[in-house]
């Protein structure tokens, strides 16, 4: 039996840059993604459910909590400055998210609501699961009331990994509330030219290898984009966007493998 | 610089005139660089294999013509598209103007047929340096792939191998990368990977402290 991967096309409604990749990506290039991860409170969001909608692939919301560009849906309050941005994380490369000790649960639960009800408005039903955007539910205070609406709304979710490596508190908390979940996260592609050969295929058989040494299902996310000055000033993954586009006009056979050695899902598919 | 179509070349050359840049050089590409029908490399390969000496010396000047006409003097250094002054046919055009004019050229470290930069193009740099033409004693470039931090590594080791007072050209494509980008060139999103290595205030830093001193092509 081949290893079941959910391929995830993340950050849909980012910025215009972003937005206008995925349309490229969605129209014009062959195909790759069995899902969409949209956010909800960016400036672009509005854009993306259109997109998301548009393309008719199955839709996650992805929680936006510690993303200091975009506002939250419910105003000011413990999550965000004065003016209503979310706070930052004070330094993504050290995973240190202790922003979220200041949050009041209260704030959290209003702003899920928000966020989801946001879904519901704009793609017009359903998401397909519940993830959030940097993995922040792999801490309690946002985990708890995420499991609340997976339950009452019987959705899946996104395994609650921490820094994308394992994190069993928060993933057997999931499990045993009978919520359908993943079980690895993995970031594509990441490849670069040494100074004689292109390393992209070595990278590729990395994630193969992962992905084939691990029990469950395992989800890949792949950023999708154009970069211009926007993005480029306020993400630290700007140009980066623009490798899977170029895979998928110039170098499909890494995609076309993909689809021959993983049986490709969707969280509709989860057992 | 290279002479592409006419609102892009205006374009470039506005940014020039903002920034007070003067060290311009001309970036040859032989045939129009435009946003519809630009050269691909088999297009050299395919022109150099049918051409006339006078057909490449005709093309080679004409370009050159053009830039002296848009800036008012001859480039301050050449290097052409895809290295592809590898030529010999052409190398030998282009060697009589700069000789006449004094000007440098890059080192024709690559062959036109790889996206590589290689030293096996000993003919071409010998002929150069039998003239006189000025030239860095390397080039680097890590040209196509996406992680930057592995690149300014790359660099870094390189730079720190490079003999006392020898000189060195670092090879970057900085932009931003949207869709005519992305469907013309395969070099499309390391474009913006470039630009954040050309930023990086860091990676400068670790160059000085390397003691190498930053200068233009005309100052080596």
């Amino acid at each position: 039996m081949k290893p079941q991967v959910i391929l995830t096309g993340h950050d849909l409604g980012h910025s215009q840059a972003v937005n206008i990749g995925f349309e490229y990506a969605l129209t014009k290039l062959p195909k790759v993604f069995s899902e969409l991860s949209l956010l909800p409170n960016s400036p672009y969001s509005v854009d993306g459910a259109k997109i998301a909608k548009e393309s008719s692939i199955s839709t996650h919301l992805s929680f936006c909590f510690t993303t200091s560009r975009f506002k939250a849906l419910t105003g000011i309050s413990s999550l965000t400055d004065s003016q209503g941005y979310l706070h930052s994380v004070p330094n993504v490369d050290t995973w240190d998210f202790s922003v979220i000790d200041t949050f009041d649960p209260v704030d959290i639960t209003k702003e899920i609501e928000a966020q989801y009800e946001w879904f519901l408005k704009h793609v017009g039903k359903k998401p397909s699961a519940l993830v959030t955007q940097k993995g922040e539910h792999g801490d309690p205070k946002i985990l708890e009331p995420l499991i609340k609406l997976a339950k009452a709304e019987n959705l899946p979710m996104r395994a609650p990994l921490w820094n994308w490596q394992a994190n069993y508190g928060a993933q057997s908390l999931v499990e045993s509330e009978g919520i359908k979940t993943t079980s690895q996260f993995l970031v594509c592609f990441k490849d670069w030219q040494k100074s004689s050969g292109y390393d992209l295929e070595l990278d590729f058989e990395r994630i193969v290898s992962k992905v084939k040494a691990h029990q469950g299902v395992s989800e890949l996310a792949l950023f999708c984009g154009f970069c211009d000055q926007e993005l480029f000033d306020t993400t630290s993954v700007s140009w980066q966007r623009g490798q899977l586009l170029n895979i998928l006009k110039r170098k499909y056979y890494l995609i076309e493998r993909l689809y021959d050695e993983f049986e490709i899902i969707t969280y509709a598919d989860l057992t | 610089m290279v002479l592409s179509d006419q609102s892009d070349m205006d374009h470039g050359i506005s940014l020039l005139k903002q920034n007070r840049l003067t060290e311009i050089g001309l970036h040859t590409s032989l045939f129009p660089w435009g946003k519809v029908n630009r050269p691909q490399r088999a297009d050299f390969v395919e022109f150099f294999k049918h051409a006339s000496d006078e057909d490449i010396k005709t093309k080679a000047m004409a370009e050159i013509t053009k830039f002296e006409s848009i800036f008012g003097h001859p480039p301050k250094f050449i290097s052409p598209q895809f290295n592809m002054h590898g030529n010999l046919r052409l190398l030998k055009v282009m060697a009589e103007y700069v000789v006449k004019h004094n000007i440098p050229m890059r080192i024709p470290r690559a062959l036109i047929e790889n996206e590589e930069i290689n030293d096996n193009n000993y003919s071409a740099e010998v002929y150069l340096k039998r003239l006189g033409v000025k030239m860095t004693n390397h080039l680097f470039a890590h040209i196509l792939g996406a992680d930057a931090h592995q690149v300014k590594l790359s660099f870094l080791t390189e730079l720190a191998q490079v003999q006392d007072n020898h000189s060195v050209e670092i090879i970057l494509h900085p932009g931003y990368n949207d869709q005519e980008t992305f469907e013309s060139s395969s070099l499309n999103y390391e474009r913006s990977r470039d630009l954040s290595i050309a930023l990086d205030q860091n990676f400068k830093r670790s160059i000085l402290e390397l003691n190498y001193q930053f200068t233009h092509l005309s100052q080596i």
